[in-house]
């Protein structure tokens, strides 16, 4: 009740009737009064699970779109859009030998809007792979993995690789000619560690990269097995690491003093905290 | 008598510990061993490629299921592997052996590579006869470049 009354709105015990009811379940919902206050500005932001990743103060030179280019923002969005439109796919794509490609064809020529969806999905794949190797040359740039945001740099790492490893997997699924032999290439180089234990005469007994290979493909060639392994580690395992990454990075970014800036003259360092 | 419970405090959270660990290392360990495939669904890596005068005298034939190509000789029958070595690309026959289509790779008509990046050259298959004339390909076992079926 006193936390009612100094954001200055009338409690529902005030008001009473349905009045008060509609007001119980608004003030339930949303917790603060207008933001006319400093403090009730404050509440807007950070009493909101999507708005309270930005925090409620920003560094005028935070908000300077030359120096970010707002790139990381980007990666997140493209994110988005495409958990958003592979959800959709996945309604009529089958990870089957016998379908996957007929199915991704329906996509493209039969269901309303599948071409949209799918192109979607393809064009924000290829734009994220760029924006975020744009996002980490920025960084880099500018020197913002720098005072103590060395470890969001690795973060970073882990999430470019995510990022590659979404890109890789998605590129079976369509299981075209295109599809088939850059996984069985794929498939190859990751069996490459074999040259090594071949010179040292090993293999035999620490066979690294066939077992790599085989956990891989669940098999020693590109089949059905594959197909399902790809699609598991797309659809679930990757996004899944992907999203808990993404967390950990903008945790991260606020914990280390916000967005990175260029330094003020008293400071002189890039991307150091006030 | 405090030293005493201190120990066996210690003592117990380092056996409690120790089971942690012991059944996570454990369930990691199950896990790693389920994602391996124990069934395959593959063809088999012998094949039967049919009796030895299906094949003509001097010709090199292709075998797109097995990708391999067999060969009929004054020497006898031998097969090489169509698989490239360097990332397993099927390279095609080319008027002095074989190129790769993916990066390159030029072989001779023997398989030994005459251009990179393939690491090796394409290896010569194990080639069999069974008690009623058919030839076998068995692509599991390599022989030394070389090595024919006499027929």
């Amino acid at each position: 009740m006193m936390e009612t009354h100094s954001t200055g709105i009338k409690s529902e015990a005030e008001i009473g009737g349905v009045r008060g009811l509609l007001r119980h379940v608004y003030r339930s919902v949303i917790r603060h009064g207008y933001p006319d206050t400093p403090r009730n500005r404050s509440l807007v932001i950070i009493s909101n699970l999507f708005l309270h990743i930005h925090s409620v103060r920003v560094h005028k030179n935070s908000l300077r779109a030359g120096y970010t280019l707002g790139l990381g923002v980007l990666s997140f969005v493209f994110f988005i859009i495409l958990a958003v439109t592979g959800v959709i796919l996945m309604v009529y794509y089958i990870p089957s030998p016998d379908q996957a490609y007929d199915r991704i064809k329906d996509l493209e020529f039969v269901i309303p809007g599948g071409r949209l969806i799918r192109n979607l999905h393809r064009w924000s794949a290829h734009g994220m792979v760029a924006v975020v190797i744009l996002h980490m040359a920025r960084v880099f740039y500018t020197g913002s993995y720098k005072n103590g945001r060395e470890f969001n740099w690795v973060v970073g790492i882990v999430l470019l690789v995510l990022t590659l490893g979404l890109s890789y997997s998605g590129y079976l699924l369509p299981w075209d000619q295109l599809a088939f032999w850059a996984v069985t290439i794929g498939a190859n180089i990751a069996a490459s560690p074999v040259e090594l234990t071949d010179a040292l005469g090993i293999t035999e007994y620490a066979d690294i990269g066939g077992m790599t290979k085989r956990l891989l493909l669940g098999g020693n060639e590109v089949g059905a097995d594959a197909l399902i392994r790809f699609y598991v580690l797309h659809c679930v395992v990757l996004p899944l690491a992907a999203a808990v990454g993404i967390g950990v990075h903008f945790w991260r970014i606020r914990k280390d003093g916000g967005l990175s800036r260029p330094g003020e003259k008293a400071h002189g360092h890039n991307g150091e905290a006030p | 008598m405090t030293d005493q419970d201190h120990s066996r405090r210690t003592f117990l959270t380092r056996v409690g510990l120790g089971c942690v660990a012991a059944t996570g290392l454990a369930s990691i360990g199950a896990t790693g061993r389920y994602l391996f495939p124990a069934v395959l669904y593959e063809p088999s890596m012998k094949s039967k490629i049919g009796r030895p005068s299906s094949f003509a005298d001097g010709s090199i034939t292709f075998l797109s299921e097995s990708k391999i190509f067999v060969y009929k000789s004054p020497q006898g029958i031998y097969a090489i592997s169509a698989i490239c070595t360097h990332l397993g690309c099927v390279v095609t026959q080319t008027e002095t052996g074989f190129s790769c289509p993916c990066h390159g790779s030029v072989f001779d008509g023997d398989g030994v590579v005459t251009r990179g990046p393939a690491p090796r050259g394409l290896p010569w298959l194990d080639v069999s006869m069974t008690p009623g004339g058919q030839l076998v390909v068995d692509r599991s076992r390599q022989v030394p470049p070389g090595t024919s079926l006499k027929v």
